[in-house]
């Protein structure tokens, strides 16, 4: 259910900038999910079902007070006296995640540089390309991209926990010894998207991208070094000792 | 050295006989044992903190961030590690930028100390605040304020002569939802911008 006080447009992507920016609007999303990348799926739609439903409200109450029902929204408020328009709709979604899948998709292209003499990998240029259906926000999405890249050179080639085995214990819980990427990690990364609306799955025709950011990054890793050296590693992280045995 | 060990003997015989049980449970209640510390243990500081003066007593063990965030509800910067390896409590002290939970607050007295609070004009956002968001400079927020600090004192000490250096000298703050390019993209245009820092 979704509570908003006030709107400007009715299209589901400012709509979202709105709900984030608005103090006012509430939104209670029982039933689906926050995570799984599926937030955009259900509160999106929620969102984009609300403004719908708010600009035919809008536009009835234009065609009450006799006005062009393209007439801004703000002169028609005042026309009606109202400092506000309330609207409250419940959104459910369809059966469209009983007849459809949906699933998204995600190419990454990795550039490596195998140190000869040290067998240090160092990842030099990244080209990902993902496909979520419509791309709602471009500037979040290309950094969840980003970031999903690094992560992946993290879990490719540094990362490792170590359990104590007698103890149960980690051995390396600190930054020091649990290696994550840090900024002269991060090489040059050319993010692409396909923004191909997906006709069933949601009015907006966006999927989720959370994961597909990471997925596949570190075999895209394990390959490159394939093609550089010749060897296969097949346990992560390929750390320079795996390469040099 | 018997002396010594005499009085102190003599001391704790004294303790054991003052705090029999039940007064020892009283005191423990009443939360004295740690009044009566305060007395004793606390140390007077005098610090600066965005040009507002503190004066203030301390015990030599707090660090400044535990004192900035639990003293003076400075909760701007951030506790990440505790062990100076994330630098989300990056903070500029005499204009130099240092991982506070590494810096005990007796260490800093009479020193001038920039937190993230201090780094905007009233509402207006400093320019690498402001970069930082058109940017899309972090996704979680965490370690914004280490960062923003650190890049500030990355273009003060004039390490933006390439992208690698840039990244090189921010590579003391950790941020796990990589928004590493766009922090860098955001110094970038501070620098090209050419507004004093």
């Amino acid at each position: 259910m979704i509570n908003f006080q006030y709107l400007r447009t009715t299209t589901a992507k400012s709509a979202i900038a709105l709900l984030v920016k608005d103090k006012n609007a509430k939104f209670l999303a029982g039933g689906t999910s926050q995570g799984g990348s599926a937030t955009l799926s259900t509160v999106g739609s929620a969102v984009n079902d609300v403004c719908v439903a708010l600009k035919s409200a809008i536009a009835e109450l234009a065609a009450n007070s006799n006005m062009d029902a393209t007439a801004n929204f703000v002169d028609v408020l005042k026309k009606n006296n109202l400092p506000q328009i309330e609207v409250t709709k419940e959104s459910q979604g369809g059966k469209e995640r009983d007849n459809y899948s949906m699933y998204s998709f995600s190419i990454h292209f990795v550039q490596v540089k195998v140190h000869a003499l040290t067998g240090v990998v160092k990842v030099s240029k990244i080209v990902s390309v993902g496909d979520s259906g419509t791309i709602v926000s471009p500037k979040t999405a290309r950094s969840q991209m980003l970031g999903g890249a690094v992560g992946g050179i993290g879990m490719a080639l540094t990362e490792e926990s170590v359990i104590d085995h007698r103890y149960g214990r980690y051995i390396n819980n600190n930054f020091a010894d649990y290696h994550v990427p840090v900024n002269a990690d991060a090489p040059e990364i050319d993010v692409n998207f396909i923004n191909k609306p997906d006709p069933h799955i949601n009015p907006m025709g966006a999927k989720g991208m959370g994961e597909i950011a990471l997925i596949g990054f570190s075999a895209a890793v394990a390959n490159a070094v394939f093609n550089a050296t010749g060897k296969r590693i097949r346990t992560l992280p390929i750390t320079p000792d795996k390469i040099l045995t | 050295m018997i002396a010594g060990a005499i009085s102190s003997k003599k001391s704790s015989v004294i303790t054991a006989i003052a705090l029999t049980p039940g007064v020892a449970v009283k005191v423990a209640e009443s939360n004295a044992d740690e009044c009566f510390a305060q007395l004793f243990e606390k140390i007077p500081v005098k610090l600066t903190v965005n040009n507002k003066a503190y004066q203030t007593t301390v015990e030599p063990r707090v660090t400044l961030l535990d004192y900035l965030r639990e003293e003076l509800h400075l909760t701007g910067t951030k506790k990440g590690c505790d062990h100076g390896q994330c630098g989300a409590c990056t903070v500029h002290v005499d204009g130099q930028r240092i991982n506070f939970c590494l810096s005990l607050a007796v260490m800093n007295e009479g020193k001038k100390i920039t937190t993230i609070e201090g780094l905007a004009n009233g509402e207006t956002l400093h320019p690498m605040q402001a970069a930082f968001i058109k940017h899309d400079g972090f996704q979680c927020g965490y370690c914004t304020p280490g960062q923003i600090m650190s890049a500030v004192a990355c273009v003060r000490e004039g390490h933006t002569g390439s992208r690698a250096e840039i990244s090189e000298y921010m590579s003391g703050n950790i941020c796990r939802c990589v928004a590493y390019l766009n922090i860098v993209d955001a110094i970038i245009e501070v620098e090209e911008g050419g507004e004093t820092v």
